[in-house]
């Protein structure tokens, strides 16, 4: 399955839907296998108004690269080495637009996809590739005493940042009961007891590793050192999923000072484990019956959930 | 009365609403009950936490043999509350029952 989304909104959800044919998935990628100079990092183009770029994500659980082509990547894009043929391939992949929704998305609710909206992309992207407009300098983000951007210590090339701990956000009335573990980790108070995939039409009911896994890879996590986030994902969090097989999920967020910081439900924030301990280490410390460690994900800003 | 039982982080906990029956049996329960000046444990952060309701205007927590709002701490030492509760939680979640009798043994 393949998550398309056309990068051109400010305000609204950009469009987006999900590719469910095995065989439309298998073409896009073939597609892109074929043109390798017409595929390029997401978010590395052009990041002002207007049309951006044609976002491609695998939302399968499988690896990293399948034909030599990344889990994500951007047609259309600016910073494409072959811009006139990423051009080509990113009209083709607008005709796989679906006018009625197989998937249904939240972001369908503002952003419907219509014939008319089909049109409006259409003229919006043949506009932008004849003038193509010039790769973004993207700002580096300003200091901030309570955010650190730091190497990963488990793959070097990768960076992400950590954030003083700071339970007070959560844990008052107005917020507490309505966020869990996932807003916690990723960070975002989004008041609806966010569930992983269900902000992409692809929530799971099945309490597992890799259900879970995929579920969040929907939203955009992705999985550690398999892929480094660029600096325009600032900013970037380390998250870790534990499952309490066939019951429960959790997860924890990497802290500044080298800790852990989760929120069971909706209880309150904290940064110790079951015996009370600081979390040093989610592989190891006490998380009761979540006995099945998954893995180490990265969320960057355009991970979305709901 | 609405009862949830907290014991999940990422899926919303299991909440019903009690019926007419066995809220009262509660509130009978409640009759029974001695308040306590002593420290009543701390739930943990990941599983089982208790059940919790609304009585008469109070918020109470049965857990581990008692049952805690704000400003008082009662001793059930039979489980008594969390095991009505319990006989009362929905059939869609029927897997998690065996966990929370295991806690209450």
């Amino acid at each position: 399955m393949l998550r398309i989304q056309v990068d051109m909104f400010s305000g609204r959800p950009n469009p987006e839907w999900i590719i469910t044919d095995t065989d439309a998935t298998d073409q896009v990628l073939e597609w892109a296998a074929r043109a390798k100079g017409a595929i390029a990092r997401p978010g590395t183009g052009h990041l002002g108004l207007g049309f951006r770029e044609i976002r491609v994500t695998r939302l399968g659980d499988d690896p990293y690269r399948k034909r030599g082509v990344p889990a994500d990547f951007a047609l259309a894009s600016a910073a494409a080495q072959d811009f006139d043929t990423s051009g080509e391939l990113a009209l083709r992949v607008l005709e796989t637009m679906p006018l009625d929704r197989e998937v249904r998305l939240v972001a369908h609710e503002l952003t419907p996809l219509t014939g008319d909206l089909k049109i409006l992309i259409s003229e919006r992207l043949r506009r932008y590739l004849v003038e193509r407009p010039p790769v973004s300098i993207f700002k580096f983000p300003p200091y901030n005493p309570l955010r650190t951007t730091i190497k990963d210590d488990r793959c070097g090339n990768c960076e992400y940042e950590v954030s003083q701990f700071n339970p007070g956000f959560w844990n008052v009335p107005a917020v507490q009961p309505h966020n869990n573990c996932y807003n916690y980790a990723r960070n975002w108070r989004t008041d609806t007891f966010a569930q992983p995939g269900r902000a992409h039409g692809a929530m799971t009911n099945i309490m597992a590793c890799n259900t879970v896994t995929a579920a969040a890879m929907a939203d955009g996590l992705v999985k550690r050192c398999e892929v480094c986030l660029p600096i325009s994902e600032w900013p970037r969090r380390l998250m870790a999923l534990v499952i309490d097989p066939g019951t429960d999920y959790h997860w924890y967020r990497h802290q500044r000072g080298g800790f852990w910081g989760h929120k069971p439900g909706g209880t309150a924030a904290r940064n110790v484990d079951n015996s009370g301990n600081l979390i040093v280490n989610p592989e190891t410390c006490n998380r009761g019956g979540y006995t099945d460690f998954c893995g180490y994900f990265y969320a960057g800003k355009s991970v979305v959930i709901n | 009365m609405l009862i949830e039982l907290d014991i999940f982080s990422g899926r919303p906990n299991p909440r019903w609403q009690l019926d007419g029956r066995a809220e009262q049996t509660l509130r009978q329960l409640h009759q029974h009950l001695w308040q306590i000046r002593s420290h009543p444990p701390e739930p943990p952060g990941l599983g089982y936490r208790g059940f919790t309701y609304t009585l008469d205007g109070t918020t109470w927590r049965a857990y581990k043999g008692w049952v805690v709002s704000p400003n008082q701490a009662m001793m059930d030492r039979g489980h008594t509350v969390e095991r009505l509760l319990l006989e009362q939680l929905p059939a869609e979640y029927t897997e998690i029952r065996p966990r929370v009798l295991a806690e209450l043994e």
